[in-house]
């Protein structure tokens, strides 16, 4: 007799409160709408059968819409890497994947344990440490403060296909330099159906709360579009100053916001793979700041892990391991826990934001380390209680009775390996060992495992050849930034101003004609 | 209760509907103007203090702001413009090609709260615009906020287009937002520079001092 163990899990939300939410959302997706500024996004709205409005960048979403771009996302996204053995599929029901935080700009100095802004030489520590963590996936992008601003998400792609023969993962800050990065992959993966079968990279593209989509954003999602390179499709509500201070509705204007997003995607690229991967963030009422270590956060993370897995069945990607402390200390050892916990119950499929500090913005690589064995220790319990004949030692406790015990008992021979997991860096001695070894903490034990990681491990390098391609890609870049002619691929601007009357554009869509 | 402290009472207790109607009172009582503002102000002073210790929080902080400018429209008309100007003039905005509005939002509702009187531009404001506002306005700050790395060098924009619009010595900059630091603040020539809202208004109200000691 064998029973399969019982996949952990944890539901905040009732079947119903799942439907009201949906049910809301739709309902105010077709009467406020979203603001929607980007001109190929709205023609596409347009013809798929959105209403827009003149003069204006608002787009009211029918519920029929909605529904019909829900049926295109798919269940099933596969990330691609440099070397296939790290491919990763995240599928609805599936087990969880992991990745660094992207878009921080501090960095803690691993010897002087100093803050300072993140440097080039930073990005290569980082990606090369989380290349050769066991538990972290993939690598995502972190962002130098000495590289030239117009083209430096395609500078750190460049450096993470060299040091990581993972997943890649982008958060590009502008759309202008997505073509370069799709052009980077190609080169990399020899052919458009390689990446459409297995993308090496992905990006995060974001609404803005409250109920927008700036120009940038959708230029990303409009340039990788046409190869399916899969979208981590975010917002970041604010409870209680971009969204409802509740947990309830702060959940509830994220989904908005995703469910506009799938709608822009799906319209345009049908079963174009896509995360649900809102970061909610929570206003503290007395600092101001937006925190996001807070119980409630990984509340609303396990909120929305149920709704993306359960309701629309696509893969949710959540933090993940966030922290508002400042430092690697017992604070952010509970807010990160707790984080990891809640979403990993509830289903999701990415766990992100590994390996920081300071509400998402500071780096630290004495952290990721023992996020490694936080990550090694979640997956344990994923696995759950498996209960068999076997498992149960029946066979053991009667042989072993009231006089003998298991030290080496077959039965503890054949599972003490398999059964616990054995976390790298932390301590578990007497007093006396713990002192004759130094007395270090956990912080210094994986300072050490960080030393050793960077000492020993080079991912395996690309083909010379390939590196010199891609130099030239970001060579073509620099030299575009240079002469003032990066430009966005749909039209993308800094600002609506750019974009001077929608009028036209609503009477062209309405009349069936070209933009 | 004398009528002067319940007005500071009702600034206290974010009460925007009552604070009018006390402060008519007090005109009606033959309070001068100049008193009664000095009643709403330290009613302002009272919550700035509690908030500061952390016994009310910022909702607490904005609503008492607006129960003191309510009180501030009854008595406007028999005031000079020199008091209703209070601790200064202030024009914020977020830069060019940022459209995030929230933190910059927050930074001035404090900044009203706490006595100054605000402009607040909205959010993708150029330098042209900070410019022509700073002269409407005659602002004595201009607050500049950007949350993406990739819009902070329009804030070195604006404050050539001040310097060229020859206004930048009677303007003070400051700047703040989550890519901001103080080494690029002053790399960008800022006067000065807060990492939260409550430091944008302590940083303010040092920027008017400094002004007003004629630093």
């Amino acid at each position: 007799m064998t029973q399969p163990a019982l996949r952990p899990a944890l539901r905040l939300l009732s079947d119903e409160a799942m439907h009201k939410i949906h049910e809301q959302s739709l309902e105010i997706l077709e009467k406020a709408g979203m603001n929607v500024n980007h001109r190929k996004a709205l023609q596409v709205l347009g013809q798929a059968g959105a209403t827009l409005e003149k003069n204006s960048t608002r787009v009211l979403f029918p519920k029929s819409l909605v529904e019909e771009c829900l049926k295109h996302v798919p269940s099933r996204i596969v990330y691609g890497a440099r070397l296939p053995k790290h491919d990763l599929v995240a599928e609805v029901g599936g087990e969880f994947h992991t990745r660094p935080l992207t878009g921080g700009e501090g960095y803690i100095d691993l010897e002087t344990r100093q803050w300072r802004k993140v440097l080039t030489r930073d990005l290569v520590e980082w990606t090369t440490l989380a290349d050769g963590l066991e538990h972290i996936d993939y690598v995502a992008s972190i962002y130098p403060d000495d590289m030239n601003l117009d083209t430096r998400d395609v500078h750190i792609l460049r450096l993470l296909l060299e040091h990581s023969v993972k997943h890649v993962e982008v958060q590009p800050y502008t759309g202008k330099g997505v073509g370069y990065m799709v052009e980077m992959i190609k080169a990399v993966q020899g052919s458009d159906a390689q990446v459409q079968a297995r993308p090496l990279l992905s990006v995060l593209t974001s609404a803005l709360a409250p109920l927008k989509f700036l120009p940038y954003a959708l230029d990303i999602l409009f340039t990788v579009g046409p190869l399916h390179v899969p979208i981590e499709l975010n917002t970041m509500p604010i409870a209680g100053a971009t969204c409802p201070v509740t947990i309830a509705g702060a959940v509830l204007q994220a989904n908005i916001e995703i469910l506009a997003g799938i709608c822009i995607s799906q319209a345009a690229f049908p079963g174009m793979p896509l995360m649900y991967a809102p970061r909610n963030l929570i206003l503290d009422s007395w600092t101001g700041l937006s925190l996001q270590g807070r119980m409630e956060a990984a509340m609303m993370a396990a909120c929305q892990a149920q709704l993306a897995a359960e309701l629309y069945h696509m893969p949710p990607n959540l933090f993940g391991a966030v922290a508002d402390s400042m430092v690697a200390d017992a604070q952010s050892a509970t807010e990160r826990a707790i984080n990891v916990l809640l979403p990993a119950l509830s289903g999701a499929n990415v766990l992100a934001g590994f390996g920081h500090i300071e509400h998402c913005y500071t780096y630290d690589p004495v952290l990721l380390v023992m996020d490694n064995d936080l990550i090694g220790m979640v997956r344990r319990l994923m696995r759950g209680v498996e209960v068999s004949d076997e498992t149960l030692g029946m066979e053991a406790i009667l042989r072993v009775g009231s006089s003998g015990n298991f030290l080496i008992d077959p039965h503890t021979l054949k599972y003490y390996k398999t059964e616990y997991f054995v976390p790298k860096t932390i301590n578990r001695f007497v007093r006396g060992v713990w002192e004759s070894k130094g007395m270090k903490d956990a912080n210094e034990l994986a300072r050490e495992r960080v030393r050793k990681i960077l000492a020993e491990h080079r991912a395996e390098p690309l083909d010379p050849r390939l590196l010199a391609e891609l130099d030239k890609i970001v060579e073509a870049a620099d030299q575009a930034a240079a002469e003032g002619k990066l430009s966005h691929a749909w039209g993308g601007a800094s600002g609506p101003e750019d974009y001077g009357s929608y009028g036209a554009l609503v009477d062209a869509v309405a009349s069936g004609g070209k933009i | 209760m004398d009528i002067l402290n319940q007005v500071t009472q009702a600034v206290v207790a974010g009460d925007w509907q009552i604070a009018p109607e006390l402060t008519q009172q007090a005109l009606n009582v033959s309070h001068q103007a100049r008193t009664i503002l000095n009643a709403l102000v330290s009613g302002m002073d009272v919550v700035s203090q509690e908030w500061r210790v952390g016994n009310m929080y910022i909702p607490d902080v904005l609503l008492a702001a607006k129960a003191m400018h309510a009180g501030m429209d009854v008595i406007r008309p028999f005031l000079s413009a020199v008091d209703t100007k209070l601790r200064g003039t202030v024009v914020i905005g977020t830069v060019k090609g940022d459209l995030h509005d929230i933190g910059k939002s927050l930074v001035a509702m404090m900044l009203e709260g706490a006595g100054f009187e605000v402009h607040d531009l909205g959010v993708d404001i150029s330098p042209t615009k900070f410019v022509a506002a700073a002269k409407t306005h005659q602002c004595d700050i201009v607050a500049m906020s950007a949350l993406l790395t990739t819009t902070l060098p329009f804030m070195r924009d604006t404050i050539r287009s001040l310097e060229e619009a020859g206004l930048r010595e009677s303007v003070q900059v400051l700047v703040g937002g989550a890519p901001v630091t103080l080494q690029f603040a002053d790399s960008i020539g800022a006067d000065g520079f807060a990492p939260d809202g409550a430091t944008a208004v302590v940083k303010a109200r040092e920027l008017m001092d400094a002004v007003k000691a004629g630093v």
